[in-house]
C-alpha cells in the first residue's frame, strides 16, 4: 500500500510541476517574473493571517463538494453536478434562513438540514433518470447545474430580492442564521469545523458501514454488485441523495458563512467550486483526507493568487486558467492511473513490477 | 520419430520476475517435426512463460532457442510469427463481426481476395476441414471459432503449432475430434505443441510428454506406456487422492431445498432461453445439470440467482427456495426475505469478485450481514479471513492487497473460500474449475462432497466438465437447448458417451 501511496503522491507531484510551469509561462507572456509570482501567491495565501483564512474559506466548500465527489465516482457514478447542487443548496439554507427566524440553536442545524435536503434531491433527480431511465448521468448532472445557477440569480433579483440592498441580493441573514467568525479579525467562520466533521463521517461511512463497502462494490464492477446481492437502483438513488447533500451543504456554508445572503450567482471562483471540488476530490484519490489536503490546496492557490492580483497587473482570469489546468491534470491521472502507476513502478522498484500475477504467471 | 529434424530446441531457459519469482530455472525443451509434445504442469508451473517466451511475448533472461537449428532471438510475436510458428491462444484473435475468410484474410499479406479465397479452399481440402467461409465468425459455436483460428495459422504455412490448453471451451466429443486432428497434422509433418493440465488429453495424444512444476523440468517422457497416477505424481510432485462420491445416498425422504416447476424463460428477442424446466434439489444432494455453453445454463443459474440482467424474463414457472416463491427476485429482495443461498457464478474470477478492491472486502461480499448491518466488523472478518486463507490455501501478498493483483486461481479460491464457508442450505455453482490447479479442484470436490454430507447443503453444479460431475454427483440433468432432461442411466452408473449423446442433442 506505501509504495501505491507514494507513486500516486509523485503523480500528483508531477502534475502540479507541469501546471507550474504552464503558469509559468504564462506570467512570462504578462510580463511578470514567473518566481516572484509564485513566491507572492505563496506569500499571499499563507504568510499573512488573512491568507490563511482566505485560503480556508475557500478550501470549505471545496472540500464539501470534493467529498460529494468521492462518494458519487468511489460508486461509479460520475456526478458532475456539484455546482447545481451548491446552489441547491444555497437556496435551500437561504429559503430557512431568510423566512422562518427561530432561535439560533435551532435555525442553524435547520437551515444545514435544508441545505442538505435541497442538495441531494436535486442530485437525486440525476439518481433517479439514471437508476429507472438509464440516462447518463453527466450529461443529466451537467445540465442540471444551470437550472439552479439561473434559479438562485432569478430569486436573488426577483422575488427574494432586497431593494433596499446596494448589491442585487436577498436581505442580509438574521444572526441566527450566521456562522460565526473565528475571530474578529478574520473572515473564516465555523464552517470550517462542519468541513471537518463531514471529512469524518465519510471516512467512516466509506470505510466502517456496510453501505460503504457496498457503494464500493458497485462502483467497482455493475455485474459484481448484482451478484453481491446489492439493490443496484435503490443503491444509485440514495448515493446521489448522499452525494448531493454534502454538495448542498457547500451552498449552505457560503450563504450563511461568507455573504449572509443569497445573491447573483455567476460571480468566477463560486461559479468553479463544483468543478474545482472534482479536481480536489481526483487530487485526493477519492479520499475524505487527500479530499481535505487537496482542498486546502486549492484554496491556498485562490486565495494566493487573489492576492498576486492586487500586487501585479495580471487579468482575474489567469487564476481560473491555473486552476483548470490542474483539474485537467488531475482527471487526466485519474483516467490513465494504471499506467501511471505500472510506469513509476517501473522507474521506482526496478525492472518489472512485483505482484502476486508474477508468482502464478502460468496458463 | 526419433529420427525427424528438431524443429525447436530451447536451452536454459530462465526466467524471474521481479527480484525473486523464478518462472521458468533452466529449461530445456525440444520439439521435433512430426510429433505431439504436450507440455503438462498445473497453473503457474511455467507453461505459459516458457511458450510467451518462445512466441516472442516475453523475454528470456537467460538461454537460447533454436529454431530449424539456427539460433533465433524473438522480441516479439511478429518475429516468432515470421520465424515459423502459430500459436492458438484460450482468448481467440478474432474479430467477431467479420466473415472467416475475412478474418484469415487479416492474418495474411496477400491482398487479393481472390487468391485468399483459393489457398483457403486449398488448406480446407488439404487438412480435410469443412467450415463455411461466409459466415460471421460470431454466429460459430466455440469450437469452429477455434478452428478459423487454427486454419489462419496453417494459411500463414506455419510448420510449428502451439496450443494454449485449447481444450478448455471444448466438450466430448469436440475434445476427441481436436485430439485426433492434432495427430493428423503431427503425422503430415508439423510440429504440435499441446499445452494441458488434463491428464487424460494429454495421455491420448502426446508422443512425448515433458512435465513442468515450480518452474522447473521435471521429466520428459514418452507418451506410450506412461502411467496415469507416474504422470500425476510428476506433475504434482507428492502423493495425492482423487476425491469421488462414497456410496449412493437415499434421498427420497429429503427436504426438497430448491424446487424449479415449468420454469419458462425469454430473451430480448421474445426467444425461450429456458423452456418449461422442472427439476428439484434436496437437502444433502449434489445434482449436476451438463450441457454446453450457450444451452440457456446461464440464464438458469441467473434467474434462481437473483442476478439476471433485465432483458431476460420469466414467462412461466415457479422457482421455490426453502418453501417460499422466490420467482422473479432479485439477488437483494431474495436477501430481503432472509434466506440466503450461496453462489459461484459463471465467469467467476471476473464478476465473483470486486478486482479493485482488497481480499478482505472481498471475503465480506454477499456475506453482508454475517459481519453487522451498518458497521463492518472488521476485527471478526479480519479473524474469518486468517482462517478462510489458511484453509483454502490462498496465496495472497496481504489482506489489504486488491484483488486485481491476484492471479485467477487464486481468485477463484477467494469465491469459494467465501461462498462454500457461508453455510447456506442451497449452494449453486457454475463451472467452479476453470483456472484451478488439480490440487484445488481436488480440494473444491472434497468441500462439496463433506458440505452435502455433514451440513445437508444443497448443491447445484452446473459444469460442462463431465468428469468433475461424475466424480461428485448424486444425479444428473442435461441441459440442451433450453430444455433440462434429467438423466437415467442404463445400469446405474454415468455414462460418458450416453450423456455427449444427450449434450449435443442425439436421443
Amino acid at each position: 500500500m506505501g509504495r501505491k501511496l507514494l507513486s500516486e503522491l509523485i503523480s500528483t507531484l508531477i502534475i502540479i510541476i507541469i501546471v507550474m510551469i504552464a503558469a509559468s509561462l504564462l506570467f512570462m507572456l504578462a510580463g511578470i517574473n514567473p518566481i516572484e509570482a509564485i513566491r507572492l501567491i505563496i506569500y499571499g495565501a499563507l504568510g499573512r493571517t488573512r491568507g490563511i483564512s482566505e485560503s480556508l474559506i475557500r478550501a470549505i466548500p471545496i472540500t464539501l463538494i470534493g467529498l460529494s465527489v468521492t462518494i458519487a465516482f468511489r460508486a461509479g457514478l460520475w456526478n458532475v453536478g456539484g455546482q447545481g447542487q451548491f446552489y441547491a443548496g444555497a437556496i435551500g439554507a437561504s429559503f430557512i434562513a431568510l423566512f422562518f427566524p427561530m432561535t439560533r440553536i435551532i435555525h442553524l442545524p435547520l437551515l444545514f438540514i435544508a441545505a442538505f435536503i435541497t442538495g441531494g434531491i436535486y442530485a437525486g433527480i440525476a439518481g433517479f433518470l439514471r437508476a429507472y431511465m438509464r440516462v447518463n448521468e453527466i450529461l443529466s448532472t451537467l445540465m442540471l447545474n444551470f437550472i439552479t445557477l439561473w434559479l438562485t440569480q432569478y430569486l436573488a433579483t426577483g422575488p427574494w430580492s432586497d431593494p433596499g440592498r446596494i448589491i442585487v441580493a436577498t436581505a442580509f441573514f438574521p444572526d441566527s442564521a450566521r456562522l460565526n467568525r473565528l475571530h474578529d479579525t478574520v473572515r473564516v467562520h465555523q464552517g470550517l469545523y462542519l468541513a471537518l466533521l463531514c471529512v469524518g463521517i465519510v471516512f467512516v461511512i466509506l470505510n466502517y458501514t456496510v453501505y460503504g463497502q457496498k457503494l464500493k462494490v458497485l462502483g467497482a464492477n455493475l455485474t459484481a454488485a448484482k451478484y453481491a446481492k446489492i439493490n443496484i437502483k435503490k443503491k444509485i438513488v440514495t448515493i446521489f441523495l448522499l452525494s448531493g447533500g454534502f454538495a448542498g451543504l457547500a451552498g449552505a456554508v457560503e450563504v450563511s458563512g461568507v455573504y449572509y445572503c443569497l445573491r447573483n450567482g455567476a460571480f468566477p471562483i463560486e461559479a468553479g467550486y463544483g468543478f474545482i471540488g472534482i479536481g480536489a476530490a481526483l487530487m485526493g484519490m477519492l479520499t475524505p483526507v487527500g479530499t481535505l489536503i487537496s482542498a486546502v490546496f486549492f484554496g491556498i492557490l485562490i486565495a494566493g493568487s487573489s492576492y498576486l492580483k492586487t500586487v501585479v497587473d495580471l487579468h482575474g482570469h489567469t487564476v481560473n486558467f491555473i486552476i483548470g489546468l490542474l483539474i485537467i491534470g488531475m482527471v487526466a491521472r485519474h483516467l490513465f492511473r494504471p499506467k501511471i502507476q505500472k510506469f513509476l513502478d517501473k522507474v521506482l522498484f526496478g525492472k518489472k513490477e512485483l505482484t502476486e500475477r508474477g508468482t502464478s504467471s502460468g496458463s | 520419430m526419433s529420427t525427424s529434424a528438431l524443429a525447436i530446441e530451447m536451452r536454459q531457459i530462465r526466467k524471474v520476475y521481479g527480484r525473486d519469482v523464478v518462472a521458468n530455472d533452466g529449461i530445456d525443451f525440444d520439439v521435433r517435426f512430426g510429433e505431439v509434445h504436450c507440455l503438462l504442469g498445473e497453473n503457474g508451473a511455467g507453461k505459459s512463460t516458457l511458450m510467451k517466451i518462445l512466441f516472442g511475448l516475453v523475454q528470456a533472461d537467460e538461454g537460447e532457442i533454436f529454431i530449424n537449428g539456427n539460433p533465433v532471438k524473438f522480441l516479439s510475436p511478429s518475429d516468432a510469427i515470421n520465424g515459423g510458428i502459430g500459436m492458438v491462444h484460450q482468448q481467440f484473435k478474432l474479430v467477431p463481426s467479420l466473415t472467416v475468410l475475412e478474418n484469415i484474410a487479416l492474418g495474411l499479406n496477400e491482398k487479393k481476395l481472390g487468391k485468399i479465397e483459393s489457398e483457403f479452399g486449398r488448406v480446407c481440402l488439404e487438412y480435410d476441414v469443412d467450415i463455411d467461409k461466409n459466415k460471421k465468425v460470431k454466429d460459430l459455436p466455440a469450437h469452429e471459432q477455434q478452428l478459423v483460428e487454427i486454419l489462419k495459422l496453417l494459411c500463414l504455412g506455419q510448420k510449428i503449432l502451439i496450443f494454449d490448453e485449447p481444450t478448455s471451451i471444448l466438450v466430448g466429443e469436440q475434445i476427441q475430434q481436436l485430439l485426433k486432428r492434432l495427430k493428423e497434422w503431427a503425422k503430415m509433418g508439423h510440429a504440435v505443441v499441446f499445452i494441458s493440465h488434463k491428464m487424460n488429453e494429454v495421455l491420448e495424444v502426446g508422443d512425448r510428454i515433458s512435465v513442468l512444476r515450480n518452474g522447473k523440468k521435471v521429466a520428459c517422457v514418452e507418451g506410450d506406456g506412461i502411467e496415469r497416477d507416474k504422470l500425476i505424481e510428476l506433475m504434482v510432485g507428492e502423493d495425492f487422492k482423487e476425491y469421488k462420491r462414497g456410496e449412493e445416498k437415499d434421498l427420497s425422504s429429503a427436504e426438497k431445498i430448491l424446487q424449479v416447476d415449468n420454469l419458462s424463460v425469454k430473451n430480448q428477442e421474445n426467444k425461450f432461453v429456458l423452456e418449461d424446466v422442472s427439476f428439484s434439489v434436496r437437502e444433502g444432494e449434489i445434482f449436476g445439470i451438463a450441457g454446453i455453453q450457450g444451452n440457456g445454463q446461464d440464464a438458469l443459474v441467473e434467474v434462481i440467482t437473483g442476478t439476471n440482467p433485465e432483458s431476460i424474463r420469466i414467462t412461466d414457472g415457479k422457482i421455490e427456495l426453502e418453501g417460499i416463491n422466490i420467482t422473479g427476485f432479485t439477488s437483494s429482495k431474495i436477501e430481503s426475505k432472509k434466506i440466503d443461498l450461496g453462489y459461484i457464478p459463471p465467469k467467476a474470477k471476473d464478476i465473483g469478485v470486486a478486482t479493485t478492491l482488497s481480499v478482505k472486502e472481498n471475503l465480506l461480499l454477499r456475506g453482508w450481514s454475517q459481519y453487522g448491518n451498518v458497521f463492518v466488523n472488521w476485527r471478526k472478518l479480519y479473524k474469518r479471513a486468517d482462517e478462510l486463507i489458511e484453509k483454502y490455501n490462498i496465496s495472497v501478498p496481504s489482506k489489504e492487497a486488491n484483488v486485481s493483483t491476484l492471479s485467477g486461481g487464486n481468485r477463484i479460491k477467494i469465491i469459494l473460500a467465501r461462498e462454500l464457508s457461508r453455510q447456506t442450505k442451497l449452494l449453486v455453482i457454475f463451472d467452479p474449475c476453470t483456472g484451478l490447479d488439480v490440487k484445488s479442484i481436488e480440494f473444491f470436490k472434497k468441500n462439496l462432497l463433506e458440505l452435502a454430507k455433514n451440513n445437508n447443503t444443497a448443491i447445484l453444479l452446473v459444469s460442462n466438465d463431465l468428469d468433475l460431475l461424475f466424480d461428485v454427483c448424486d444425479s444428473l440433468g442435461v441441459i440442451f437447448r433450453g430444455k433440462v432432461l434429467p438423466y437415467q442411466s442404463s445400469d446405474g452408473s454415468f455414462k460418458m458417451d450416453e450423456i455427449t449423446n444427450m449434450m449435443t442433442g442425439g436421443e
